[in-house]
């Protein structure tokens, strides 16, 4: 029983690190933001996951809107693994994968 | 003077095909595979002055295309399209609470100097939200006319009617398309920022309500939980709502046939009406409530919005065999026809992605195998509540379709071995919810309605009558000791191919119907019922009664398993042709699809023969 207490106290104590790391905005990019937190995004960076495809995702992910200073949100996730993930930008919703979310810069709002 | 052309240009759910609806209205040429629109669709304009043609064109976020649905609107904007000069006017339609992503393609429109038009649809939403847009300030900035629509409603698009009746065609001379590409994505959102800026006043919000939806559909486990009880209720209304229509249009049936019994004497001209044409046609007709039903579910998901998120809480599972959640949608609609299904395979960007989703469609179980499920599970499976609330033969009818899932899943896994695989972006839009709009459902069905009824009246028509005839002649000879059906060209053709099927333990009836049920599958229904009733010379059985009598249950569910894989129908193997554009790729596609259906009947022959 105390071991139990011991364990949800030490959860609540790590999402309370998490929290102070969100507000000092050590994630480099939209693939590591929580859920629900409104941040800014900032400049597209490549990934070389695209290959070839690289500049044309970035061109298409920039006309959709995502580009320097827009606000976003993640909403939500897909089934297993937070892949893929929904997120709300200029009052529109898209869903995307982990590869392009790598591709978004982000800093807290 | 020729016809004018003009052509809706649009996101992706910017509500451009419902606009097309309500502009065309009852006298839009229909086109063979309605759905998501990946060819043009064209119609007459009702109500203006003079006569225009509207062309309906794939959804694009852009002129820098990365699909080739995409590609096709591209083509037809510029003019490259083989035999099509470019539209006379491009009609731009922006989803008014969606202003800043439409506005963006409308800017890379009006780069092209051609005349355009921006329409500004579902304007009652946005005003909804309490978004004020200055219509007049904001087309004296853009330059061109701006109006605005709610095509949901009668009349809603009368300002634009209006603004059309003005339109003058310019000389074709004129029209040169410019190409350069004078903006960068970021200069085209800083001038879209000035002119929300200046004209619009106060910003909409998305309504708290689609987010609440939003956190119960898209949640991982509730979501899916919504998706399967959804799927669920339209198997089971499919069979128990379409019941009282059908057993009206059934004795509408057997009153004909009666009448035309008692009218006219004994010969060849009674039997040619009522055991070939009128218990043939009207086999297949019986289905039209059921077909109804299914299309009534399929047009109101696709119009609430609910679809994209089907298609993202499906993404990560489909991906583990090779498809995505953009294959979702595609795939979905094979539910209804395969051949729209495959051309809507076009919206993938992956090629590989796209091939494997064309090979699997048709195992997604199509309307056109509605018939011949129906009538099998209604002869041999006794309509029994199972666990208080669920009907059997909507079960098995559900087994059916999660065969033809599974047997998808499993192929498409197999399949993933070819090529190697580049990254595609997912990068899908999660549509505005919306009241799915009835008059758009009801053009949607009524489509539907009269592609069945088209079908029925000509190809399924004339391979009855080409059956019944193989059925009747020769006649039987004088010393017969059979019924006159053994001595028949069908009874000949039959018994010939009868020994290829005979470990899956068709008889030759069954053997007979699969011939030209590779035209169209419901002709299976009809072919059996025009068989039946000759060899059973009494038109007044019902055919569900005769084949619980002459088939063993073993051999029917084998039949039933027959059918979700093949035969593919002949419009099938075309569009896999054209669409993959390899004959390799066809001839695959056909001879897997043949082998799967000998294989899985024959399983399911063996083992429902232990039981």
């Amino acid at each position: 029983m105390k071991a139990l207490s011991t364990n949800i106290l030490t959860n609540a104590a790590f999402e309370l690190m998490a929290d102070g790391a969100l507000a000092a905005g050590t994630y480099n990019s939209l693939a590591d933001c929580p859920k629900g937190v409104w941040v800014t995004v900032g400049q597209m960076q490549s990934n070389s996951a695209f290959g070839e495809q690289d500049p044309a995702v970035s061109q298409r992910m920039k006309e959709l809107g995502f580009l320097p200073g827009a606000r976003l949100k993640i909403i939500g996730y897909g089934l297993f693994g937070s892949d893929p993930l929904a997120v709300q930008i200029n009052g529109t919703k898209f869903a995307l994968r982990r590869a392009e979310a790598r591709k978004i810069s982000v800093s807290p709002l | 003077m020729t016809t004018p052309r003009l052509a809706l240009v649009g996101n992706p759910n910017c509500g451009k095909t419902s606009l097309f609806n309500r502009l065309t209205g009852a006298n839009a040429k229909v086109a063979n595979y309605p759905g998501v629109t990946v060819e043009r669709r064209s119609g007459q304009i009702q109500g203006l002055t003079h006569s225009a043609e509207l062309i309906d064109l794939p959804g694009t976020y852009s002129l820098q295309t990365t699909s080739l649905d995409e590609q096709v609107a591209k083509d037809i904007i510029l003019g490259n399209m083989a035999g099509e000069s470019p539209p006379d006017l491009l009609i731009a339609v922006v989803d008014a609470t969606n202003l800043r992503l439409g506005l963006r393609l409308v800017l890379e429109l009006q780069s092209l100097n051609r005349p355009l038009l921006l329409v500004l649809n579902q304007m009652d939403a946005a005003q909804a939200r309490g978004m004020i847009i200055d219509i007049p300030s904001l087309a004296a900035s853009l330059g061109i006319p701006v109006v605005s629509t709610v095509a949901v409603k009668r009349g809603g698009v009368s300002e634009l009617l209006d603004a059309l009746d003005k339109f003058q065609p310019l000389p074709a001379h004129t029209q040169v398309i410019n190409l350069s590409q004078p903006e960068s994505v970021e200069q085209l959102y800083a001038r879209i920022q000035k002119l929300l800026d200046a004209h619009v006043h106060q910003h909409a919000s998305i309504p708290v309500w689609q987010d609440r939806l939003d956190t119960w559909v898209m949640h991982p486990v509730i979501g899916l939980v919504i998706l399967f009880t959804l799927l669920l209720v339209i198997f089971q209304a499919v069979f128990a709502w379409a019941e009282p229509p059908k057993e009206l249009i059934e004795a509408g049936v057997d009153w004909l046939k009666a009448g035309f019994t008692e009218l006219l004497p004994v010969g060849i001209l009674r039997d040619f009406l009522v055991e070939g044409l009128i218990a043939g046609t009207g086999g297949v007709l019986v289905f039209l409530p059921q077909i109804i039903i299914l299309f009534f579910f399929i047009l109101v998901l696709e119009d609430s919005g609910y679809l994209a998120r089907a298609a993202f809480l499906l993404d990560k599972p489909m991906r583990g065999i090779g498809l995505s959640g953009r294959s979702f949608i595609p795939l979905l609609s094979s539910f209804a026809c395969a051949v729209p299904g495959i051309m809507a395979t076009r919206t993938i960007q992956d090629p590989r992605e796209r091939f494997i989703s064309i090979m699997v469609a048709p195992l997604m179980t199509c309307s056109a195998r509605l018939p011949v499920y129906a009538l099998i599970i209604g002869a041999f499976i006794p309509e029994r509540e199972v666990l208080g609330f669920l009907n059997l033969q909507g079960l098995t009818l559900f087994a059916l379709y999660v065969a033809g899932v599974v047997s998808a899943a499993l192929a498409a896994w197999l399949l993933r071995w070819r090529e190697s695989r580049d990254t595609y972006p997912l990068l899908l839009e999660l549509p505005n919810f919306r009241w799915p709009m009835p008059y758009h459902v009801a053009i949607g069905l009524r489509e539907r309605v009269w592609i069945f009824l088209r079908r029925v009246g000509t190809i399924i028509l004339s391979l009855t009558v080409i059956v019944w005839f193989l059925s009747s002649f020769p006649g039987a000879p004088t010393d017969a000791t059979q019924p006159a059906i053994e001595y028949s060209f069908a009874g000949y053709i039959g018994r010939a191919i009868q020994p290829l099927f005979a470990p899956l333990g068709f008889n030759w009836q069954m053997c007979i119907a699969l011939i030209p049920a590779m035209a169209a599958r419901e002709i299976a229904v009809s072919t059996l019922a025009t068989v039946y009733a000759i060899s059973a010379n009494a038109a007044d059985t019902a055919l569900g009664q005769t084949l619980s009598h002459s088939w063993s249950l073993a051999v029917s569910l084998a039949y039933l398993a027959w059918f979700v894989y093949a035969p593919q129908c002949l419009s099938t193997i075309a569009v896999v042709r054209r669409e993959t554009n390899s004959i390799k790729a066809t001839a695959f596609f056909t001879a897997y699809l043949f082998a799967l259906a000998y294989f899985a009947a024959w399983v399911t022959f063996r083992i429902a023969s232990l039981f």
